[in-house]
């Protein structure tokens, strides 16, 4: 391990988007146990550690919900993008949530046996075979255990230290957790409850965050055509000043092609920080800036502005009949290339 | 995000797109109907 830890580099920007969030969690949960016992059954009404569980826990399933809809949702409108850029302070907050209704069900079911709370919790419950009764729990352990897991590794220094791509395929184990969610409120709270507005609100969650990410995948990026050994990218007088294009050769990973003072350059599509699209950011300060967290690069050689170090593959490219032709073989990282003049 | 990356992305979503619902309405209508509780015998009192 060559990385240096920094627990967090805070910014005012991340101060403000963790003190909404907070905010936000603090209200709900106000909101929840204030207005929940007028809604419950006059014959059957819950104790307040029941109560307390089902506020965490439903706060706990709307704020991983939302976490899954950023990605999706930026994709498909660049509005969202300010809600991605601390995703992670929001995926480690979701956990603390989600601990929370945990302990508060470990608390109150599991205090009262024979045996220690764990172990009422793993073997007071084998009625696997049945929907009704089903132990329900086992699902929301798998869940928090996961996210347990990606609260721990949701840091710049295990992104560095993992690679992006192992990375990212470690992070994509929250859809397991997600699936795992949906079934422990299914098999639990669903079948006890009467209320319809739990059954109908988890409805609206899972089919939304399932449309949202089909939604954003199906927005295929078009292969650009080989001619001569170069790739013809279309006309530069497509291309924005200051702005970006993504172009895709066949079997390859996208380039990203900029307009900077009628001059332009290409890198890789993909950020070295967590793999973001380069192409879909913009250049400011005379630097390609990543839309996803804001990482920036220089036009000519791909390389971050100091302190940083991060660096990009670049690309040779110029200008003939007015069509950007880029070399489909990528320089090594940080490799200086003169931009193209548009004529 | 890299081609391997978005491809098990689509995959993944594909079929998360029909298991999810599958699972909350499977659940819904396998909920037992009626009262689950017991009924309450109610003793007369003593006379």
């Amino acid at each position: 391990m060559t990385e240096r830890y920094v627990p967090v580099g805070w910014n005012v920007t991340k101060i403000v988007y963790d003190a909404i969030a907070l905010g936000i969690v603090g209200v709900y949960i106000s909101v929840f146990l204030w207005i929940a016992p007028s809604f419950q059954h006059v014959t059957l009404p819950l104790d307040d550690y029941t109560m307390r569980m089902n506020a965490f826990g439903t706060c706990a399933f709307l704020l991983l919900s939302m976490i899954l809809s950023i990605g999706p949702a930026a994709r498909l409108d660049p509005r969202f993008l300010p809600l991605l850029y601390n995703r992670r302070h929001l995926g480690v907050l979701a956990t603390a949530v989600a601990a929370t209704h945990a302990y508060a069900a470990l608390d109150w079911y599991f205090s009262y046996g024979p045996y220690n709370r764990f172990e009422m919790l793993l073997r007071g419950n084998t009625s696997f075979f049945q929907v009704h009764g089903f132990p329900f729990e086992v699902f929301g352990m798998f869940a928090l255990l996961v996210m347990l897991l990606l609260a721990a590794t949701s840091h710049d220094f295990w992104l560095r230290f993992l690679t992006p791509p192992a990375w990212k395929g470690l992070h994509m184990a929250l859809y397991a957790a997600y699936l795992a969610v949906v079934a422990h409120i299914s098999l639990g709270a669903l079948q006890a409850s009467a209320n319809p507005l739990l059954a109908v609100v988890t409805g609206l969650c899972v089919v939304g965050v399932a449309s949202l990410h089909v939604a954003a995948s199906r927005r295929r990026t078009v292969e650009a055509p080989i001619v001569d050994g170069w790739i013809d990218a279309g006309p530069a007088s497509a291309i924005v000043e200051n702005q970006g294009i993504v172009v895709t050769p066949p079997g390859a990973e996208s380039i990203a092609i900029f307009r900077h003072g009628g001059r332009l350059s290409a890198v890789t599509n993909l950020c070295a920080h967590q793999n973001g699209p380069l192409g879909e950011g913009r250049v400011f300060d005379g630097c390609i800036t990543c839309p996803w967290h804001g990482y920036q690069y220089r036009l000519e050689d791909g390389r971050a502005p100091a302190p940083f170090t991060e660096t990009l593959a670049t690309f040779r490219l110029r200008v003939v009949d007015g069509h950007i032709m880029v070399d489909p073989i990528a320089n090594p990282p940080g490799t200086f290339v003169e931009p193209a003049t548009v004529p | 995000m890299r081609r391997g990356h978005r491809k098990t992305h689509r995959v993944i979503w594909l079929v998360l797109a029909g298991v999810l619902p599958a699972i909350v309405l499977l659940s819904l209508a396998l909920r037992p109907v009626g009262p689950t509780e017991g009924p309450q015998i109610q003793l007369a009192p003593p006379k």
